[in-house]
C-alpha cells in the first residue's frame, strides 16, 4: 500500500497583468502554495509526489524560478517525485527548462520526459509509471495512445499521468490540448490515470470505481476558478483499490458576486459580509445592481470604499446600480416647465441609462 | 435702483443746480439743446464715464459739457436708491488736463471708495443692466429713440444680454446653470469622445492601432486602443507558441532523424574496418588465382612449344627446296617466251623483205616520166598558148562581096589554107587573128594586123609546137594531160616502195635477222616447258608457306626465350603455382576470419559508401539541428511575457471595458443630444414673453391697427395691419415708427429691469405722433411710470401739459 500525493496545473510564471494591486501577491503566492503543497504531502507521509503537468506556466522560466521551484520539490521526504511536462511546460529536446530542472533536482526527482514506461521497483515501490509527456504547446494529437499497446504484468500497478483535455471535462473546442476521451483512457488497460490540464477538479466526488482524477489547479488562477485550490491524495492497496481524498490546498481566492442593492439592509448586509477575514485573500469581481433611493445611493457612494478595504483587490462594477429617480422625485427636486424639470422628464422607460447620467450631471452643476 | 437727486455745478451751461427726483414721471422741459439735454448727460456721464481720462478725451468726451464762460471743471453728484431706501452716492469731478480727474462713491453702510477704477466698476455693479443695454435702451437720447430698433440690430451685447436675461428667466429655475450644464456635457462629451469617430465608430482618420494618435485622446479611443493592443499582444503571442511549436517539432523530427542514422552508423561502423580488410584481400585472393591459372597455363605450353619448334624446322626447309625449284623453272618459262617473241619477228621481217621486193619490181616496170619532164612540157605549152594569145589579141573581120562566083583562098595566119565560094552578089564573111591571107586568083594577099611582126610569133608558134611534138614522142604521150597522169602513177610506186622499205627497216632496229634466227636455234627446243604465269603462282604460294612457318618458329622462340627469362626452366613454374595455391588457401582463410559484408549490400564499397554517407549525414543533420537550436534561441529571444491564455483574458476584460465605456460615451451623447434638441425648442419660447409685453404696449398706444406682429427671434420684424398688409419697420411713417419704438422700448425696460427698481429717460418721445397718438402715448407713459421712475424730455410745453400726472421741471 502506498500513497501517492497528487497535483497539476500550479503555473508558477503565471503574470496576473490584469490585477494591478493583486499582482505581486498572486504571483508569489504560486511558489508558497508549492511549499505547502510538498509540506502536506510529508505531512500525508506520501510516498509518491506526482505533479501532472503545467508545474510552470511556461517554457522561459527565469533560472531563478526554476531553482525556487525544484529546492521546494527537493523537500519532498517520499520516495520519489514524478514531474511530467504539460502544454505550457513542454518538454524538447534542447529544452533549457527541464535542463536547468534535471540539474537543480534531487536523485528521487524524476522528469518524465519520455513516452516509456518506468519502474518504480528501484524506488521500492510496485508501480510501473507510463508517461505523456508534453512536447509542445499545443497538440491534435494526445500522447497516450502507445500506453494500450505495451505489455503489462498483472502483479504490479499499471499508473498513467497524462496531461491534455479530456471530452466532456474540459473546453477544447480547437481539440489542440493532447485531446483525450474517457473511453480511450479507460481502455488503455492502467489502473490509474493521474491527470492535469483541466483547471477544475473531476471528479468532483470521487466514487470508488473511479481510475481517472483530474485534481485542478493547487492554487486558483481566476475568476474561472470555483474551488479553492485542490490535491488529491491517492491511496492504493495490494488490490489495487483506490482510496482518494480531496485536499484543499489554495490560499487566495477569486470571487465573482453579484448583488443587488435597493434597500439600506442590502448596503448593510453586503458591507458585512466583507467584514469576515477570508476576502482579505480575495479577488473579488463585484457587480452590484439594483435601485436606491437618492439618500442610500449617497450613502453606497461613501461607503462603497469599505468592501475595496477588505479584499486583496476589487473589481467592481456598480454601473446597474441606480438612484431612483422617478417622476415623482424629478417633481419634488426640480420646478415644472424648468429645464433639468424637462430634460429628465423627456427620457422614457428604456433610456434609464441616459436619466442616470442625466441626472447625476444635473447634480453635479446644482447650486 | 431709483435716482434720488442730482446735482450739477457746474455741467455744460447749468452753473448750478440741484433736482430731487421722486418716483414716477418726471418731465423736464426747456428749450432744445439747452437744459434738458444737459440733464439727461450728466446722468449718463456721471453713471457711465470715469474721471481717469486722458487730455485728448476729456476733450472729446466732456469738452461739450465744460461751462461755456469759462473754467476748467465740471461736477455732478448723483444719488440712487433702492425700494429700502438705501442710497448710493456718487461724485464725479471732470477736469481739463492728463487724468485729473476725480471720483468717489459713498454705499448705504457709509463707506466711501475713492479709487477711481474701483468706483466705476461699483457703479456698473449697481446698474440693472450692462452699459451698452444702459445707453441703447434705458437712457436712449433724443436721436436715439425711433432708431431703437435699428440700434438693437447692431448691438449684439444689447441682443445677447436680452437672451441672456430671458433664457435665464425659464431655465434656472431648477437652480441648475444652464450654461455651466451644458459646459459640463461639452467637456463630458469631449473626454469620451475625442478623436473617436462616432458614426464610424473607429478612430477618427482611420487611425487604427497600426497609427494610433499618441496624446488628446478621449476616453472610448483610449479603450479601444487598448483592446486593440492586447489583441495584437494575443495574437503575437499565439503567434509565437505557434511558431515555437512549428520549431520544436521540426527541430524533435531532427533530432529522431539524427537518432536513428546514429543507430545505424554505430551498428555498421564497427564493421568498416573488418569489411574494408576483406576487400583488399578478396582483391589480393583474385590476383593471386588468376596468375596460379596463368602459371598453370604456361606450364602446359611450355614442353608442347619447345615440341613445336622442333616439327617445324623440317617444314621449313622443305618449303625452302620448292621455292628453289620454282624459281629454276620460272627461269626456263622466260626462255621459252623470249623464243616465241624471235620467231614471230624473224618471220614478220621476212614478210615485209618480200614486200620490198614487189614495189621495186613495180617502179621498174612503171613508165618513168618525172616531174622534171612535165615541167619541160608545161612550159613550152604555156609559151604557146601565150603566143597564140598574142596572135589572137588581133584578129580581123573579112568581108567579100564578089560580083560573080568564085572560089578564093583562104588562110588564116599560120593556118592551112581553105577554099571559100562566094556567089555573086553575096557576101561573105571571115574572121582572123593576127592575119591573113588570101588567095584571089592567084594573087596573094596577106593582111597583117598592128605591128608587122606577128609573123615572126606565128613561126615562133609553129617550132615550139614542133618541140612539144618531138617530146610527146619521146615520152610516148600524146598530150601534156596524158604524161600528168603517167608521172603521177610513177611518183606513187615510187613511195610505195618507200614505205615497203622503211616498215622493212624499222621493224629490224638494230638487229639483223640473220643473228636473230642463230639466237633462236641457239634456244633450242622448249615445247615441254610450263607457262612462265602458272610456276609464279606456284611460288608465291611457297614463299607464303615459308614465310608462315618462318613467322611460327620465331614466335614460339620468342615465347620460349621469355619463359626461359622470367622462369628460367618449367620445372620452376611448377613450383611457383605450388607456391600460389599455398598463399591462396592463406588468404581465403583469412578472409573467413573477417566480418562478412551483411546481405542489403551488394558490395563493400556501398557498403563503405553508405557509412560514410551515414557519417555525413549526422553530422548534416548535426548542423541541421544546431541551426534550428539558433532559431529558436531567436525566437525566444522575443518571448512574449505573458502567455496566450493570460492574454486572452486580459483581452476580453479590456473588450468588456470598451463595451461599458462605449456604452457610457453612447449614453453621454445621448444626454446631450436630448439637451440640445430640448434647449433648441425652448430657446423657440424665449422671446415669446418679449413678444406678449411689446404688443401689449404697443396696442396701448396705437389701438387694434396692428394685428400680429412677427418676430425675429428677438426683434419684431413684420406688422401686420388689421386690413391685412404686412409692413416691415422701415416702411412705417415716422410717427409709427416713434410709438412702435417706444412700446418696444417699454417692452425691453420691463424685461431688463424685471422685479427691480430702476429708470428709463424719454427724449421727447412724441415729436412725431399725431394728437390722438400723442394722447394715448401720454397714457402709455404715465402707466409705465406706475412701476418704474420715467424722466421725459421735452422741449414742447404742450406735451409737457398733457403728461400731467408728473413732476414738471422747467430748466
Amino acid at each position: 500500500m502506498y500513497k501517492i500525493f497528487h497535483i497539476a496545473d500550479l503555473h508558477l510564471g503565471l503574470r496576473f497583468q490584469n490585477h494591478p494591486e493583486a499582482q505581486e501577491t498572486l504571483v508569489q503566492a504560486r511558489y508558497e502554495t508549492l511549499e505547502k503543497l510538498v509540506k502536506l504531502a510529508n505531512d500525508k507521509d506520501a510516498e509518491i509526489l506526482a505533479i501532472a503537468g503545467d508545474l510552470f506556466d511556461k517554457t522561459s522560466m527565469k533560472v531563478s524560478e526554476i531553482q525556487q521551484a525544484v529546492h521546494a520539490i527537493n523537500r519532498f521526504e517520499g520516495n520519489v517525485v514524478l514531474v511530467l511536462p504539460g502544454n505550457h511546460d513542454y518538454i524538447t529536446a534542447d529544452s533549457q527548462l527541464w535542463d536547468r530542472f534535471n540539474k537543480e533536482a534531487g536523485e528521487n526527482v524524476l522528469v518524465l520526459d519520455e513516452k516509456e514506461s518506468v519502474d518504480l521497483s528501484g524506488y521500492g515501490l510496485n508501480a510501473v509509471i507510463y508517461p505523456a509527456p508534453c512536447h509542445a504547446k499545443h497538440s491534435t494529437e494526445n500522447a497516450i495512445g502507445w500506453v494500450k499497446e505495451e505489455q503489462k504484468d498483472l502483479e504490479k500497478v499499471h499508473i498513467c499521468i497524462a496531461h491534455g483535455s479530456i471530452e466532456g471535462v474540459s473546453p477544447d473546442f480547437d481539440q489542440h490540448y493532447f485531446p483525450m476521451t474517457v473511453r480511450e483512457l479507460q481502455d488503455a488497460g492502467v489502473d490509474l490515470w493521474l491527470m492535469g490540464h483541466t483547471h477544475i477538479t473531476w471528479p468532483e466526488k470521487p466514487g470508488e470505481k473511479d481510475i481517472i482524477f483530474n485534481p485542478g489547479t493547487p492554487e486558483p488562477d481566476g475568476f474561472d476558478c470555483r474551488h479553492a485550490g485542490r490535491a488529491f491524495l491517492h491511496t492504493i492497496d495490494e488490490k489495487k483499490s483506490i482510496q482518494v481524498e480531496i485536499l484543499r490546498t489554495g490560499s487566495y481566492r477569486f470571487e465573482r458576486m453579484e448583488q443587488t442593492l435597493n434597500h439600506q439592509k442590502d448596503i448593510d448586509n453586503l458591507l458585512d459580509e466583507f467584514q469576515k477575514d477570508e476576502y482579505l485573500k480575495s479577488v473579488v469581481k463585484l457587480s452590484v445592481s439594483g435601485r436606491l433611493e437618492p439618500e442610500l445611493y449617497e450613502q453606497w457612494l461613501e461607503k462603497r470604499h469599505q468592501v475595496r478595504d477588505s479584499v486583496l483587490e476589487l473589481k467592481l462594477d456598480d454601473a446597474n446600480l441606480r438612484r431612483k429617480v422617478t417622476e415623482e422625485q424629478i417633481r419634488k427636486e426640480f420646478s415644472e416647465g424648468s429645464f433639468p424639470e424637462q430634460l429628465l422628464s423627456s427620457f422614457s422607460g428604456n433610456e434609464e441609462d441616459e436619466l442616470q447620467m442625466a441626472y447625476e450631471l444635473i447634480l453635479e452643476v446644482k447650486e | 435702483m431709483k435716482l434720488k437727486s442730482l446735482k450739477l455745478h457746474p455741467f455744460a451751461g447749468i452753473r448750478k443746480k440741484e433736482i430731487q427726483f421722486e418716483g414716477g414721471l418726471h418731465v423736464f422741459l426747456g428749450p432744445n439743446e439747452a437744459g434738458k439735454s444737459t440733464v439727461f448727460h450728466a446722468i449718463l456721464n456721471t453713471l457711465l464715464t470715469t474721471t481717469s481720462l486722458t487730455t485728448n478725451k476729456v476733450e472729446s468726451e466732456m469738452g461739450r459739457f465744460f461751462p461755456a464762460s469759462g473754467g476748467d471743471v465740471i461736477r455732478v453728484e448723483l444719488e440712487l436708491t433702492d425700494d429700502d431706501q438705501n442710497t448710493v452716492r456718487i461724485e464725479k469731478i471732470w477736469k481739463k488736463g492728463n487724468r485729473q480727474g476725480s471720483a468717489s462713491l459713498h454705499l448705504p453702510d457709509g463707506t466711501e471708495i475713492t479709487n477711481e477704477e474701483e468706483v466705476q466698476k461699483r457703479i456698473e455693479e449697481i446698474l440693472p443692466v450692462s452699459p451698452a443695454t444702459m445707453k441703447t435702451i434705458l437712457l436712449a437720447d433724443q436721436s436715439g429713440l425711433h432708431h431703437t430698433i435699428r440700434e438693437m440690430e447692431r448691438e449684439d451685447h444689447v441682443r445677447k444680454e436680452l437672451g441672456d436675461l430671458l433664457r435665464q428667466n425659464l431655465m434656472e429655475t431648477g437652480g441648475v446653470s444652464v450654461d455651466r450644464f451644458r459646459e459640463l456635457l461639452d467637456q463630458r462629451y469631449e473626454e469620451y469622445f475625442k478623436r473617436w469617430d462616432r458614426e464610424q465608430e473607429y478612430p477618427e482618420k482611420n487611425r487604427g492601432i497600426s497609427n494610433p494618435y499618441k496624446v488628446g485622446t478621449g476616453k472610448i479611443l483610449d479603450a479601444y486602443y487598448k483592446k486593440e493592443q492586447l489583441r495584437l499582444d494575443l495574437e503575437e503571442a499565439q503567434r509565437f507558441e505557434d511558431e515555437l511549436d512549428r520549431l520544436n517539432e521540426e527541430l524533435s523530427e531532427l533530432i529522431s532523424r539524427q537518432k536513428e542514422k546514429k543507430e545505424e552508423f554505430d551498428k555498421l561502423e564497427p564493421l568498416k574496418k573488418g569489411i574494408s580488410q576483406r576487400q583488399v584481400l578478396e582483391q589480393k585472393l583474385e590476383t593471386a588465382k588468376e596468375k596460379k591459372t596463368r602459371l598453370f597455363e604456361i606450364s602446359q605450353k611450355w614442353p608442347v612449344m619447345e615440341n613445336q619448334i622442333k616439327e617445324l624446322e623440317p617444314k621449313k626447309k622443305k618449303e625452302q627446296e620448292k621455292v628453289g625449284k620454282l624459281q629454276e623453272a620460272q627461269k626456263k618459262a622466260q626462255s621459252k617466251q623470249r623464243a616465241e617473241q624471235l620467231a614471230a619477228k624473224v618471220k614478220k621481217l621476212e614478210e615485209l623483205a618480200e614486200k620490198v621486193k614487189e614495189a621495186k619490181k613495180e617502179v621498174e616496170d612503171a613508165q618513168k616520166i618525172d616531174a622534171e619532164d612535165i615541167q619541160k612540157l608545161r612550159r613550152l605549152r604555156t609559151e604557146i598558148s601565150n603566143l597564140k594569145s598574142k596572135i589572137e589579141g588581133s584578129r580581123l573581120t573579112l568581108r567579100i562581096e564578089s560580083e560573080s562566083d568564085q572560089i578564093i583562098g583562104f588562110s588564116e595566119a599560120g593556118k592551112t589554107e581553105e577554099e571559100l565560094e562566094t556567089k555573086a552578089g553575096k557576101q561573105v564573111e571571115k574572121t582572123a587573128s593576127g592575119g591573113f591571107t588570101l588567095f584571089i586568083d592567084g594573087v596573094k594577099v596577106d593582111v597583117f594586123s598592128g605591128e608587122g611582126d606577128l609573123e615572126e610569133v606565128v613561126k615562133n608558134v609553129s617550132e615550139k609546137e614542133k618541140e612539144l611534138k618531138s617530146h610527146f614522142e619521146k615520152l610516148e604521150v600524146d598530150s601534156l594531160e596524158s604524161a600528168e597522169s603517167l608521172a603521177e602513177l610513177y611518183r606513187q610506186k615510187k613511195q610505195a616502195l618507200d614505205q615497203a622499205e622503211n616498215l622493212c627497216k624499222s621493224e629490224l632496229g638494230d638487229e639483223d635477222v640473220e643473228s636473230m634466227k642463230q639466237e633462236l636455234e641457239n634456244l633450242g627446243d622448249l615445247d615441254k616447258v610450263r607457262d612462265f604465269e602458272i610456276i609464279n603462282q606456284e611460288l608465291v604460294d611457297a614463299q607464303t608457306e615459308l614465310r608462315s612457318l618462318s613467322k611460327d618458329a620465331e614466335a614460339a622462340h620468342e615465347q620460349l626465350a621469355e619463359w626461359k627469362k622470367t622462369f628460367n626452366t618449367v620445372e620452376e613454374v611448377i613450383d611457383e603455382v605450388g607456391d600460389i595455391s599455398r598463399s591462396i588457401k592463406d588468404l581465403t582463410a583469412e578472409i573467413g576470419e573477417l566480418p562478412k559484408l551483411p546481405e542489403r549490400f551488394d558490395s563493400a564499397e556501398q557498403f563503405i559508401d553508405k557509412v560514410e554517407s551515414l557519417d555525413r549525414e549526422i553530422r548534416g543533420l548535426e548542423k541541421e539541428i544546431s541551426d534550428k537550436k539558433l532559431e529558436k534561441a531567436t525566437l525566444e529571444g522575443d518571448v512574449p511575457d505573458t502567455s496566450s491564455e493570460e492574454l486572452q483574458k486580459m483581452v476580453e476584460e479590456a473588450e468588456s471595458d470598451f463595451e461599458r465605456i462605449h456604452h457610457e460615451g453612447e449614453t453621454l451623447a445621448n444626454v446631450r443630444e436630448r439637451t440640445l434638441s430640448l434647449l433648441e425648442s425652448m430657446d423657440a419660447n424665449t422671446y415669446s414673453s418679449l413678444e406678449k409685453s411689446f404688443l401689449n404696449w404697443l396696442h396701448q398706444i396705437v389701438g387694434d391697427r396692428f394685428e400680429t406682429i412677427e418676430m425675429d427671434v428677438d426683434l419684431p420684424s413684420t406688422f401686420k395691419t388689421n386690413d391685412g398688409r404686412p409692413l416691415t419697420y422701415d416702411l412705417l411713417s415716422h410717427g409709427t415708427k416713434d410709438t412702435v419704438a417706444l412700446a418696444w422700448r417699454f417692452a425691453l425696460t420691463e424685461h431688463f429691469l424685471q422685479d427691480q427698481s430702476g429708470f428709463i429717460i424719454l427724449d421727447d418721445p412724441m415729436v412725431d405722433m399725431d394728437p390722438d397718438r400723442r394722447k394715448m402715448a401720454s397714457k402709455a407713459i404715465e402707466e409705465f411710470a406706475k412701476k418704474q421712475q420715467v424722466l421725459v424730455m421735452t422741449c414742447h410745453p404742450e406735451y409737457g401739459k398733457q403728461l400731467n400726472k408728473g413732476a414738471l421741471f422747467e430748466i
